[in-house]
């Protein structure tokens, strides 16, 4: 067997997305004669949420235009009060600095003809997208400051486990999925960005990688952080977002919202008052397009043409640059047709609804020395520019610690016992072939944990799930490919228990579809107004506790917390 | 071993090997294989144009799902793990790629 590599650093950052991206190069430009070392599991060049770029952001908070509490505020109604107000508003406040250091790194957004950020109107209160016409290539401009400030970049290795010594994060082990060797890397800090749990659910087109999310990203951080003991916190409050139906990736209400594009059910009607995305809107979606009005199309052939083949340009050239062709194969043009959507397979990512490791507003998770940005931290509706942000928050937070505290040692004997299950599956003859058991793990998903949500049905996937480690145990793999495949079924497998036991704790309905249990179909304030909170217990079964919401920094009253419970435009009143 | 019990009196609905996992690894060594190459896969790629030696397209895939061909020096989708995201088409120098839609949601 080859030798294990071994690599050393000041700062290891896993995952060279967005958060990561930005984490490495910040943390880097204040260690200009240290290590900071970034693990990728593709290629920096092309990773992560972004890898085709990105056509705006989602949640600027422009001076003149709104303002962090306006923003902690809608996003406190957003989630049904269930937040860190804390987190969100240290993104709130140091966001627009991101978006002028962006700037500084050649990234442009959208300005009006007088110079000033040309915001636009999607959330149901307050103005935040702000385009970005040219950010098919914001991933080339963050691989080039990667490259600029001297970051250490290993492409093609998969991060397995973060290795932990007195409950402190000390490295992490890998995998290089094109040579097959065992990576062990020494850190001073450890910070995740390992993006989404985005191969959990199913695609109803049953194809494995037609997933919303790049399929990179099967939920590794999620479950190395909760198996490093790490706290998961709202993993119930599940992503599920309105897709183009069978392309499953965005329409996007976003882009087309601003230039007058709208959802609306089969007889063309609107029924929403707000294309944001959200747990509530998410549930008016859903009623839709499984009713008698259903389903559900994006409407744009009100448009004038130009303006369709401005919206047109923007969809096919960014993010994901192929809708046009998908659409081109089907016969449907925008000018003309309505244009069919559907849901999405659930998923687990904060970046859009809640789920993900508990971090505080410095990006600390509960493990010292160990760091999560983007959407697999836990700070909620943080998109792209959210994951930028708390990248940085984090590289700075990492880099505090760092000064303090550096004496881990790695433990050899949890290394050697990583090597032996990670290489396993390639000894193993008449193993499962990966494929199988992946696609059964997400066929159970979709079964079972999939809203509307009940006890029954949980726990019956649960069960599952549980028996699922044994076919984990019983993975083959013929090449470091595929076995970069069955370790992702463990990962998933992890994710599919949390979401089971989390779903399962929550006894009432909260977040709209996210976590809507037919068996407590109301919200529960006075039980269950907390986040619900897991870890991995002393016994290495799942603990889960109620953590309790921390007090607001910015309050609302009791009508405010309403207001994304009012999606659904209302019957108009009979005529009297 | 395995012909033995291929020879053994069948019965509907009992197992002709001694478990499942024999039973696995006799359908492993069956000659019917088949390699994803001869089929129609999303990823295009025009030989002609393809320069060989050349690997952008292989190090953009953030599925991994490309290769080169050891003979040829060409490359090739190995894996069917295609995300449709277009990265390896808009990075190729010399316009040899072209992504279809996956069969499943074309």
């Amino acid at each position: 067997m080859a030798d294990d590599i071994r690599l050393e650093a000041d700062i290891l950052v896993i995952g060279g997305g967005t958060a990561g991206s930005v984490a490495a190069i910040k943390a880097k430009e204040a260690l200009p004669d240290g290590t900071v070392l970034l693990l990728e599991k593709a290629n920096v060049k092309r990773s992560g949420a972004i890898a085709l770029g990105m056509d705006g952001v989602n949640n600027a908070i422009i001076p003149g235009h709104a303002t962090p509490e306006q923003y902690v505020r809608e996003i406190t109604m957003a989630n049904d009060g269930i937040v860190n107000q804390k987190a969100i508003l240290a993104y709130a406040e140091q966001s627009f600095s991101m978006i002028q250091e962006l700037e500084s790194w050649g990234v442009k957004f959208q300005k009006t003809a007088t110079g000033d950020y040309d915001i636009k109107k999607v959330h149901h209160q307050g103005s935040y997208v702000l385009p970005m016409p040219e950010g098919y290539d914001i991933k080339k401009l963050l691989t080039r400051m990667i490259r600029r400030v001297g970051v250490k970049t290993e492409n093609r290795v998969m991060a397995t486990k973060v290795l932990v010594d007195e409950g402190r994060a000390v490295g992490v082990t890998g995998l290089n999925i094109r040579t097959g060797e065992f990576v062990v890397v020494k850190a001073k800090a450890v910070i995740l960005c390992c993006g989404a749990a985005g191969r959990l659910g199913l695609p109803a087109s049953g194809y494995l990688m037609g997933t919303y999310e790049n399929p990179s990203n099967a939920g590794d951080g999620y479950a190395m952080a909760y198996r490093a003991g790490a706290e998961l916190t709202n993993i119930e409050c599940f992503q599920i977002n309105p897709l183009l139906k069978d392309y499953n990736g965005p329409a996007c209400a976003y882009v087309s919202g601003p230039f007058g594009g709208y959802t609306v059910n089969a007889k063309g009607n609107r029924f929403m008052l707000s294309d944001y995305w959200s747990g509530q809107m998410m549930m008016e979606f859903y009623k839709e397009l499984t009713g008698p009005n259903g389903p559900v199309f994006l409407k744009m052939n009100h448009l004038a043409p130009e303006t369709v083949a401005e919206i047109g340009r923007i969809l096919h050239t960014t993010e994901r640059p192929s809708r046009g062709r998908f659409h081109a194969g089907r016969g449907t043009d925008y000018g003309e047709q309505l244009v069919e959507m559907a849901v999405s397979e659930i998923g687990l990512c904060s970046g859009h609804s809640a789920s993900g490791v508990w971090v505080n507003e410095r990006g600390e998770t509960t493990v010292p020395g160990l760091y999560a940005a983007g959407d697999m931290a836990s700070v909620p509706h943080n998109y792209m520019l959210g994951a930028f942000t708390y990248g940085s928050i984090c590289a700075g937070s990492a880099l505090d610690y760092i000064e303090q505290d550096n004496s881990g040692q790695i433990d050899d004997g949890a290394v050697e016992s990583e090597r032996h299950r990670v290489l396993a599956p390639l000894n193993r003859t008449n193993g499962i072939q990966p494929h199988l058991l992946e696609y059964k793990l997400r066929r159970h998903v979709n079964d079972y944990l999939q809203p509307p949500k009940s006890a029954y049905r949980l726990q019956l996937g649960l069960d599952y799930f549980l028996r699922a480690s044994e076919e984990v145990a019983q993975l083959g793999a013929t090449d470091p490919h595929d076995l970069m495949r069955a370790l992702e079924c463990s990962f998933i497998r992890d994710c599919a228990e949390m979401a089971a036991r989390a779903s399962l704790f929550r006894e009432e309905s909260r977040w709209g579809l996210y976590h809507y249990r037919q068996d407590f179909p109301e919200i529960d304030d006075e039980n269950w107004f907390v986040h619900v909170n897991l870890k991995l217990g002393h016994d290495g079964t799942m603990d889960l506790f109620k953590r309790p919401v921390e007090p607001y920094v910015v309050p609302l009253d009791e009508t405010e917390l309403r207001n994304y419970r009012r999606i659904r435009i209302p019957a108009e009143p009979a005529i009297a | 071993m395995i012909e033995e019990q291929r020879t053994k009196k069948v019965v509907a609905g009992q197992l002709k090997f001694e478990s499942e996992v024999a039973a696995a690894s006799a359908a492993k060594m069956a000659p019917n294989r088949q390699v994803s190459r001869l089929f129609d896969v999303p990823v295009v790629v025009d030989e002609e144009r393809c320069i060989s030696g050349c690997h952008v397209c292989v190090e953009s895939c953030p599925v991994d799902c490309l290769a080169i061909e050891t003979e040829r020096r060409k490359a090739y989708m190995k894996f069917d793990d295609c995300w449709y995201c277009l990265a390896c088409e808009v990075d190729c120098p010399t316009n040899a790629i072209t992504v279809k839609m996956p069969f499943l949601i074309r």
